[in-house]
C-alpha cells in the first residue's frame, strides 16, 4: 500500500554536480509510491550523470512492479535522450536513429 | 582541486588554445589573400578550424562546434580543390573566425549559450557561406564530387589520412566505457556522442545501463553506463580515435571498423565479461547496418569463463591532472618546440631566484670577511652559476614583440579598407625581446597610434598622388632596444603634423595663452594633451580627443615615455620608450651620506672624482661637453657634513648624460628589485629597493627621472659653461 505522490519537480540541472543529493531523493521518493513521476519541464542541463540517476530509478521501478514516468520533458532533456536513443520511458527507441 | 576548480581550469585552458587557434587562422587567412594558392596557409587555416572544432566539441559548446563544422567543411573543400579562396571568400572567412572568437569569448565571460544576437550574426555569415558548400565559387576542374557516401568500408586504407568529401564512407563499430573517474573529471561522454555526430552519421547507439551497481553501491559521481555506437563516416580511423585522446588513459574506448579481423570484436566482448552478451548483440546490430554479405565474418559469442587477452589502446597522453591539458607542438607549423606555463608559477620561480640571489649575497659576504680562501672560490662558483639561473629563468618572462605587431596586420587591413586607403603594414625589429607583462599593457596604446596614422596622419590615395607621392601609404613598426629601454616606433609617411593647426587648436581650445611662444617641440606635446583633437571630421575610429592624451596616461604608467618627430608633407614617428624593468638586475652600489644607493649599472657610463673645481658648481666639464650634476646628498636631504673628496657616476638615458654625485664608489652588486610599498608610490627619483649582503635596505635610483630633471637646469648651465671657456 503507497501513496499516490504529487510529480517531483527537478529544477535546473541534472548533472554530476548535483547527482548526490538527487539519488538519495529519488529513491527515497520511489519508495514511497508505486507510479513515480518526475516533471522535467525546468531541467536546465542532463548529463550522463544525470542519465545515470534515470536510469537507476527506473531499474529498481521495475522489479517492484513500479513506474518511473518522465513527465513534460525540458528541450535539455529531451535532446540527451535523443542522443541516447531512449524514449520517455527511458526504453531503446526502435527503428530509425534520429526519429522520434 | 574541487570538481568547479579543475573545470574552470580544464576550460581556461581550452580558452587559451582556442585563442591561439583563432590567431592562427587569422594570419592563415590574411596569407591567403596576398596568395589564394599558399598550400601551408589552407593547411594551417583548416587545421585550426578543425582543432577548435574538436576542442569545442569536448566540452559541449554545441554553438560553437555548430558553426565552425560549416566553417570547416568549406575549408575542407578549400584543400581540396574544389573551392579556389577567392578575396570574396577570405572576406566571409575573416568575419566567420571573428564570430568564433566572439563565441567563445562569451562562454569565458560565464554564458551558457549563444544570445540571440550572436545566433543571428551566426546565421547570416552561414548563409553567406552556403554558396561555398555546394560546388560554387570558382571550382577548380576536376573529377565530380561524389554526392551519396558510397559504402566502401576497407580495413587497408583505413590507415590513410582522411581526404574529406566524396572519399566514401567508412563503418566504424565504438565501444565507449569511460573511466569510473570520468565525470568527477569534467569529462561527459554525452558531449562525445553529440561531436561524433557531427564526424558523420550515427546509424545506431545503445545506450548500455547494464552495468549499474546496486542502488546502495552505486556512487552518483562515478560514470558506470557504456555506449556503443555505429558511426558511418567520410573521417578515416585516427580522427575517430582522435576524438578520445584525452580520456584514453583512464577509459576502455574501442574504434573497430567494420568489417575487419573478428578477434577485435571478441576481444571487446570478453572485455565485458559478464555482460558481453549485451554488447555481442549490439555488435550485430552494428555488422547488419553494414549489409554485409553473409560469409563476412560475424563476431561469435564467447562465453564469459574464456579470458581472452585484451591489448589495451595505448595510452598516447601522459595522464595528468585535468582533462584538457596538452603539451608539445602545436601542430606543424611550430618550429620550435614550446610549453605553456602558468604565469604565477613563473613569477613564483623569479621570486624564489631572487631570494637565491640575496641569500648568496649573504654568503659571499660572509666568506669574504673569512680568511678562507677556498670557501671564497666555492662561493664564487656558486655565484656564477646563480647568475646563470637568474638570467635564465628572466628570460622566461620575455617575448618577441613580433607576436604583438603582427595582430595589426588585421587591423591595418580593417581599418584601411573602411577608411578607402591603400596602405600596407611593415614590421621590423619583431624579435625585440620584452617582458611578457609589458607586452600586455602596450597593446591598446599602439592599436590607438596605428589607428590614428591610419585615420590622420596617411592622406587619400588622390590626395598622395596630386602631392607626388605614391598612392599606397607605408605604416611602419619598429622596435629595439637603446641603453636599458626598449623603444616602440610607430611610423607613417603621411602628411605629418601641421604645427600651426595644432597651435590653433590648441589656443582655440585655451591649452595656451594666444600669445605664448612655443618650440616645435612643446607645439607637437600638445596633441596629447586631454580634449585635444584636430580631426575636423570626427570619425567613428578616433578623432574624439580621447585618444592620444590616454595613450600618454598609459604610457608614463609604464614608467616610459613618448615622443613625436614630425616633417609636414613627408610624414610622422610617434616614439615610445619603456624601461625594461627586470626584477633582477646588474647594479651599481655608491655611498651617500652613510647610506647605500644602488644605481642600475646598465645606465652607468664611467666614474670620475669630482673636480674641486666643480666642487660648488652644478656642472663639470667632461671631454670638452658640458656635464650637468645632480647631487644625490642634497636632492635626497641626507644629512652630515660633504666629505673632501666626492665622485660623479656618470649616467646615460635616451642620449643624455648627467653625473650623479655621491660620496663612495662601491662596485657592482647583484641587486634583486623590491618594489616599494604604495606609500612610496609618488616619490620621484626612486625605483625600488633591494636588500644588501649585511641585510641594510638599499634604495634604487631611477636614473630617467634624475637626467630629465637635470635636463631642465642645462640650458642655462650650458651658457654658464660657455662663459667660463671663453
Amino acid at each position: 500500500m503507497s501513496a499516490v505522490l504529487d510529480p517531483i519537480r527537478v529544477d535546473g540541472e541534472l548533472t554530476v554536480q548535483v547527482a548526490g543529493e538527487y539519488k538519495a531523493a529519488l529513491l527515497t521518493a520511489l519508495a514511497a509510491t508505486d507510479a513515480l513521476v518526475l516533471e522535467l519541464s525546468g531541467v536546465s542541463e542532463l548529463d550522463t550523470a544525470g542519465l545515470q540517476l534515470l536510469l537507476l530509478l527506473k531499474r529498481e521501478a521495475g522489479p517492484l512492479g513500479k513506474t518511473v514516468r518522465l513527465s513534460d520533458p525540458s528541450k535539455a532533456v529531451l535532446e540527451v535522450l535523443d542522443l541516447a536513443r531512449l524514449d520517455l520511458r527511458l526504453e531503446p527507441v526502435s527503428g530509425r536513429p534520429g526519429g522520434v | 582541486m574541487t570538481f568547479e576548480d579543475e573545470m574552470q581550469s580544464a576550460l581556461d585552458n581550452f580558452m587559451l588554445e582556442a585563442t591561439e587557434l583563432l590567431a592562427e587562422m587569422e594570419n592563415g587567412l590574411l596569407a591567403l589573400e596576398q596568395d589564394a594558392a599558399d598550400e601551408e596557409s589552407i593547411n594551417s587555416v583548416f587545421r585550426a578550424a578543425h582543432t577548435v572544432k574538436g576542442s569545442a566539441g569536448l566540452f559541449g559548446l554545441d554553438p560553437v562546434v555548430r558553426f565552425t563544422h560549416v566553417v570547416e567543411s568549406v575549408l575542407d573543400r578549400v584543400r581540396g580543390h574544389e573551392v579556389v579562396a577567392t578575396a570574396a571568400l577570405i572576406g566571409v572567412l575573416l568575419p566567420c573566425q571573428d564570430h568564433i572568437g566572439d563565441l567563445i569569448a562569451s562562454i569565458a565571460a560565464g554564458a551558457s549559450d549563444e544570445t540571440a544576437a550572436q545566433a543571428a550574426t551566426g546565421a547570416a555569415l552561414l548563409a553567406r557561406l552556403e554558396p561555398y558548400l555546394t560546388g560554387s565559387g570558382t571550382p577548380v576542374p576536376g573529377p565530380p564530387e561524389a554526392e551519396a557516401p558510397t559504402l566502401t568500408p576497407d580495413p587497408s586504407q583505413a590507415a590513410e589520412s582522411s581526404a574529406g568529401a566524396g572519399d566514401g564512407a567508412h563503418l566504424f563499430h565504438l565501444s565507449l566505457r569511460f573511466g569510473a573517474e570520468s565525470l568527477r573529471n569534467g569529462m561527459d561522454p554525452l558531449s562525445f556522442v553529440r561531436y561524433l555526430s557531427t564526424l558523420g552519421e550515427i546509424v545506431a547507439l545503445t545506450t548500455v545501463a547494464d552495468l549499474l551497481p546496486e542502488a546502495e553501491d552505486l556512487d552518483p559521481e562515478q560514470c558506470y553506463l557504456v555506449f556503443q555506437i555505429t558511426l558511418r563516416t567520410a573521417e578515416a580511423i585516427e580522427a575517430v580515435e582522435g576524438v578520445f585522446d584525452f580520456v584514453r588513459e583512464d577509459s576502455d574506448i574501442r574504434v573497430l571498423p567494420v568489417p575487419s579481423d573478428p578477434a577485435g570484436f571478441a576481444d571487446l566482448i570478453a572485455s565485458f565479461g559478464a555482460h558481453g552478451p549485451v554488447i555481442a548483440e549490439t555488435l550485430v546490430e552494428t555488422v547488419a547496418a553494414a549489409e554485409i554479405p553473409a560469409e563476412a565474418p560475424v563476431p561469435q559469442q564467447r562465453s564469459a569463463d574464456q579470458p581472452v587477452a585484451t591489448d589495451q589502446p595505448a595510452a598516447t597522453d601522459p595522464g595528468t591532472a585535468g582533462p584538457a591539458r596538452r603539451t608539445g607542438d602545436r601542430g606543424t607549423s611550430a618550429e620550435n618546440q614550446t610549453i605553456r606555463v602558468d604565469a604565477g608559477r613563473l613569477d613564483r620561480l623569479i621570486d624564489a631566484v631572487g631570494e637565491l640571489v640575496i641569500a648568496g649575497a649573504g654568503a659571499e659576504l660572509r666568506a669574504s670577511l673569512s680568511r678562507d680562501e677556498g670557501l671564497q672560490t666555492a662561493l664564487g662558483e656558486v655565484m656564477r652559476l646563480v647568475e646563470e639561473v637568474r638570467d635564465g629563468a628572466l628570460q622566461l618572462r620575455m617575448v618577441p614583440i613580433g607576436t604583438t605587431f603582427s595582430r595589426f596586420q588585421r587591423v591595418v587591413r580593417d581599418v584601411s579598407a573602411s577608411l578607402g586607403k591603400d596602405v600596407t603594414l611593415t614590421v621590423s625589429g619583431g624579435d625585440t625581446e620584452v617582458d611578457k607583462a609589458l607586452v600586455e599593457q602596450i597593446g591598446d596604446p599602439l592599436t590607438h597610434l596605428v589607428r590614428n596614422a591610419l585615420d590622420h596622419g596617411i592622406e587619400s590615395g588622390s590626395v598622395r598622388t596630386a602631392a607626388g607621392k605614391p598612392a599606397r601609404g607605408t605604416l611602419r613598426l619598429n622596435a629595439f632596444h637603446d641603453s636599458g629601454s626598449i623603444v616602440i616606433e610607430v611610423q607613417d609617411d603621411g602628411a605629418g603634423i601641421n604645427p600651426d593647426l595644432v597651435l590653433a587648436k590648441a589656443i582655440e581650445r585655451g591649452l595656451v595663452e594666444p600669445n605664448a611662444v612655443l618650440t616645435e617641440k612643446d607645439i607637437y606635446g600638445l596633441i596629447f594633451e586631454p580634449g585635444f583633437s584636430t580631426a575636423a571630421a570626427v570619425s567613428n575610429l578616433s578623432g574624439r580627443g580621447v585618444g592620444m592624451d590616454v595613450v600618454k596616461r598609459n604610457v608614463t604608467a609604464l614608467r616610459g615615455t613618448i615622443d613625436v618627430e614630425s616633417t609636414a608633407g613627408q610624414g610622422t614617428t610617434l616614439r615610445i620608450r619603456l624601461p625594461l624593468t627586470l626584477a633582477i638586475i646588474d647594479g651599481f652600489l655608491v655611498g651617500v651620506g652613510g647610506a647605500t644607493f644602488v644605481i642600475p649599472l646598465d645606465r652607468v657610463v664611467e666614474c670620475v672624482e669630482l673636480p674641486s673645481e666643480s666642487h660648488d658648481r652644478d656642472y663639470m666639464g667632461l671631454r670638452g661637453e658640458v656635464l650637468s650634476f645632480v647631487r644625490l646628498r642634497s636632492l635626497f636631504s641626507m644629512p652630515g657634513e660633504r666629505p673632501r673628496r666626492e665622485n660623479v657616476v656618470v649616467v646615460e638615458y635616451a642620449g643624455t648624460k648627467t653625473g650623479l654625485v655621491v660620496d663612495a664608489l662601491k662596485g657592482e652588486f647583484q641587486t634583486v628589485i623590491k618594489p616599494l610599498g604604495a606609500l612610496f608610490g609618488s616619490v620621484q627619483g626612486i625605483g625600488g629597493s633591494t636588500i644588501l649582503g649585511n641585510g641594510d635596505v638599499a634604495l634604487i635610483v631611477d636614473v630617467p627621472t634624475l637626467v630629465r630633471h637635470a635636463q631642465t637646469q642645462t640650458p642655462a648651465i650650458a651658457s654658464e659653461y660657455a662663459r667660463t671657456l671663453a
